[in-house]
């Protein structure tokens, strides 16, 4: 019998999955960046960036750019570790049979 | 299986989708519409050719970034882009001074030469056009656009056709010009109507 995998939660929900993605892949991206890549609604992105950062996994740093309120986000140390494992652990399960 | 496949597919398609409004592309018809012109119906003034694009140059990135950020919002690539971006620059200047370097050779081969070099004489009026297409590729694979190769291969044609009918210079690149400048609308106006600026967060 295989055990069941011990999936990052946090990450696992589907619209955090998607953040922490395009937030991996880049060094950071502000709110209207990561709604257009994304789709998801300002609250949706907002609730979920709460949850990240409570837990360590994103920095949210407001400021204002030429009159305009920007909120940038960005990947700690621990949060792309987070998700290298949990990339590792869902390849690992559905990676391609070699 | 490539585990990075994926995240590196995705940052790709993030990147193209930064250069996705069409400011490069109107920036580049209008420079080689401006110089066309002025090279076929006012040569005498070819030093104004320069003109547009070197006021052009300067306020196309703060011209981008009020356009763009609003509406598709600001983002710091990783360093490994950063990196890449950094190395296809100075890859692109160095490609410039060679080509720079080459053609004042071709011309000094030309001018000294006694009996001239048919060749170079013959593919002198489309010899800016090439070197633009090879600039053209540089920037395709810069911004991962393959569009520019279009335009490239836009330009190489209407140097061949050049060339071939011994026309004057500055029609491939008033050709290609009118090609890019419509390219770029198309691009700017479908970009503006799919992205609103986001007023609030």
């Amino acid at each position: 019998m295989i055990e069941p995998p011990e999936f990052d939660r946090l990450i696992h929900e589907p619209a955090r999955l998607v953040l922490m993605s395009n937030l991996y892949v880049v060094e950071e991206a502000d709110f209207v960046f990561l709604s257009r890549q994304t789709g998801l609604t300002a609250g949706n992105i907002s609730s979920h960036m709460s949850r990240l950062e409570d837990a360590g996994y994103v920095t949210i740093e407001k400021s204002i750019v030429g009159k305009r309120p920007r909120t940038t986000y960005a990947l700690t140390g621990e949060g792309r570790t987070a998700f290298g494992r949990y990339r590792n652990q869902v390849t690992g399960i559905l990676g391609e049979p070699s | 299986m490539d585990r990075t496949s994926d995240l590196n597919a995705l940052e790709s398609n993030l990147y193209r989708a930064a250069y996705s409004d069409g400011i490069i592309d109107l920036f580049l018809g209008f420079s080689l519409l401006f110089i066309g012109a002025i090279w076929i119906w006012a040569p005498d003034y070819g030093g104004l050719a320069g003109v547009l694009p070197a006021v052009m140059v300067p306020t196309l990135l703060p011209l981008r970034k009020q356009v763009v950020e609003p509406r598709g919002g600001y983002v710091k690539w990783g360093e490994t882009r950063r990196r890449w971006e950094r190395r296809n620059y100075w890859a692109m200047a160095l490609a410039g001074v060679l080509v720079f370097l080459l053609g004042i050779a071709a011309f000094l081969v030309t001018a000294n030469s006694s009996q001239g070099s048919d060749v170079l004489v013959e593919i002198a009026p489309g010899l800016l056009a090439f070197i633009l297409a090879f600039v053209a590729v540089g920037l395709g694979f810069m911004m991962e656009a393959w569009r520019m190769f279009l335009y490239a291969a836009a330009l190489a044609i209407g140097g061949v056709l050049t060339v071939l009918a011994q026309g004057r210079p500055g029609w491939p690149l008033f050709g290609a010009g009118i090609v890019i400048v419509i390219t770029g609308t198309a691009m700017l106006v479908g970009y503006l109507n799919e992205n609103p600026a986001v007023s609030s967060e």
